[in-house]
């Protein structure tokens, strides 16, 4: 099936879509009402790869996104999501209660007033000017006010005789100890007075990541944001695997999108045991900026869980050719050099109505399914 | 702005000096940054004395006007900068790069390509031979820099392939600019509500 083919009204659809730096993951929930988790553009493109990809439907497909969830704050997740909230005004717009702390504001309006061109927080700043701009009473196309997304907090709940299947989505996390924590880390990152000005290039806030739980039919998926794992039993995974327990104890997920780009960091053992069914359909989306992840150990960890692992790209491909006087410079003045994005690779998984097995898992644009031989 | 010289002028200025004097001259290594105005011919049938004085010339030598010039005369002469203020630089290519990591002897960046902005961004390690050692403190997690690649056309006219990388020195954090963020950010918060 090729890849403008849109589902069937009854067809439950999860779509992981990653050009090498950052990650968009398109939800189908029945009867063209559409989700979108995370935003990525592809290379040379200012708007998210998921309006590329419902357009490419023609069938109005963006009109059904209902709800538009932003599972933390870093740029490999949300680039592009400003113009998603733009087309689909209507749709809900989650983002991670962790954030809702001044300090965070704060973070994004000091580096919006200082170098609006290059940080971390540039794509939640273009957020703060769009709602800015909706004070103003005569604005058009007003977006939702931003809505929190907290552990066990239900964000879409589709019901009724009319549908051809029910359908959920729920947050798993973030825990009430990440806002204290993230309070502290953001007020670390604001810059004191006779510190010069740069650019945020760490980015540790992982922890205040939504990890997301899709009920449609028959079948569970875990999205798990980028969430790390620690050893603190109220963070991270530990704190999911509590919420689960308390909350979703007999919901075991066929779907895992495998959290932080497959890394060791992130990986909580438990979470295959006790949250997923065996041999599950696991999706990992590289990361090719500054420490590439996932390392080859990683792709075997949790190739050695499950024989149904894909990836959404293998690469970037080759740097544009450009001028010859610049390409001899560019040779002579830097020792390596990578692309930090490719084509958007995507992997979509479709199952038909009522059915708990997907009939094929379908890869697009580079994207490939990992050898558990390696 | 014409300035002032001397130059001493042989009869029938012969077309070497003439070269010489504006730069154009084969194998000329540095054109001199200064043109000289418009040759006249001297000697008997020269420029007359009511001419350079027009010209905004200041003499301390007494003549009288329309006076021939003696051959081998010192005279002064008006000079006019061609440099117009530096060398041209043509971009060819222009990257804005972020420091993202310190290495002992070198640093990884990003590279946002500016020139043509639907090329995808790039990561690219640099050495420190490559960075001034003036900028080489400047060169930490975060900061950025620019850069040009081109050619540089200089004052004479030679044409020269340059690259150059130049640290942002971008100023630093202020208390009163930190102070009017962080009450401008109280107002910002009431567009996230809080929880229903």
């Amino acid at each position: 099936m090729n890849r403008e083919t849109p589902p069937a009204n009854d067809e439950f659809e999860i779509s992981v879509i990653g050009p090498g730096r950052g990650e968009c993951i398109v939800l189908h929930l029945g009867d063209n009402v559409w989700c979108i988790v995370d935003s990525c553009v592809s290379r040379g493109q200012s708007e998210s790869v998921a309006i590329e990809y419902l357009d490419g439907f023609k069938n109005g497909a963006l009109d059904g996104v209902k709800l538009v969830v932003a599972t933390h704050w870093h740029d490999d997740h949300v680039r592009g999501l400003t113009s998603i909230l733009k087309r689909v005004p209507k749709a809900e717009f989650y983002y991670s209660a962790a954030l809702r702390v001044p300090q965070f504001i704060q973070l994004v309006r000091t580096y919006q007033v200082a170098d609006p061109a290059g940080s971390g927080t540039k794509e939640f700043g273009t957020i703060l000017q769009e709602l800015e701009k909706q004070q103003n009473p005569n604005a058009q196309n007003r977006i939702n006010p931003p809505k929190q997304a907290v552990e066990n907090r239900r964000l879409l709940s589709l019901q009724g005789n009319g549908r051809s299947f029910p359908a959920a989505v729920t947050a798993l996390s973030p825990s009430d100890a990440t806002h204290a924590l993230a309070t502290l880390e953001f007020a670390r990152l604001l810059p004191k007075p006779g510190q010069s000005q740069r650019r945020i290039t760490g980015f540790e806030q992982n922890h205040t990541s939504v990890v997301l739980l899709v009920e449609a039919g028959p079948v569970t998926a875990l999205l798990g944001a980028d969430l790390l794992h620690t050893l603190a039993q109220n963070e991270g995974w530990n704190a999911v695997l509590a919420c689960h327990a308390n909350h979703h104890n007999q919901k075991r997920a066929s779907f895992f999108k495998v959290p932080h780009h497959g890394s060791e960091n992130a990986d909580c053992p438990e979470v295959w045991t006790r949250l997923l069914t065996n041999n599950s359909i696991a999706v990992v989306t590289p990361f090719v900026a500054g420490v590439r992840l996932p390392k080859s150990s990683d792709l075997k960890r949790i190739g050695a869980r499950t024989d149904e692992l894909y990836c959404t790209t293998s690469g970037t491909g080759t740097p544009p050719k450009r001028d010859s006087v610049v390409e001899r410079f560019m040779r002579q003045q830097i020792t390596g050099r990578r692309l930090l994005e490719g084509l958007p690779g995507h992997v979509r998984v479709r199952w038909p109505s009522g059915q708990t097995m997907p009939n094929v898992v379908e890869r697009f644009n580079g994207a490939f399914k990992v050898n558990p031989t390696l | 702005m014409p300035l002032e010289s001397s130059i001493t002028f042989s009869d029938g200025l012969s077309k070497q000096n003439d070269d010489v004097l504006r730069g154009t001259f084969l194998g000329a290594t540095e054109p001199p940054a200064i043109d000289f105005g418009p040759m006249e011919p001297v000697g008997a049938e020269q420029v007359s004395y009511s001419t350079l004085l027009a010209s905004s010339v200041s003499s301390t030598t007494d003549v009288k006007s329309n006076a021939p010039i003696p051959k081998s005369a010192v005279l002064p002469s008006v000079l006019r900068f061609t440099a117009r203020g530096t060398p041209k630089l043509k971009t060819k290519q222009l990257f804005e790069g972020t420091v993202i990591e310190v290495q002992e002897n070198g640093f990884t960046a990003t590279l946002s390509d500016k020139t043509n902005l639907a090329y995808p961004d790039e990561e690219a390690v640099f050495e420190n031979t490559e960075i001034s050692e003036e900028d080489q403190l400047l060169v930490r997690p975060g900061s950025s820099f620019y850069w040009v690649i081109g050619h540089e056309t200089s004052v004479g006219g030679q044409i020269t392939n340059v690259s150059r990388i130049l640290f942002r020195r971008l100023p630093a954090w202020t208390s009163r600019k930190l102070e009017k963020i962080a009450a401008d950010t109280s107002q910002l918060n009431t567009l996230f509500p809080a929880e229903e």
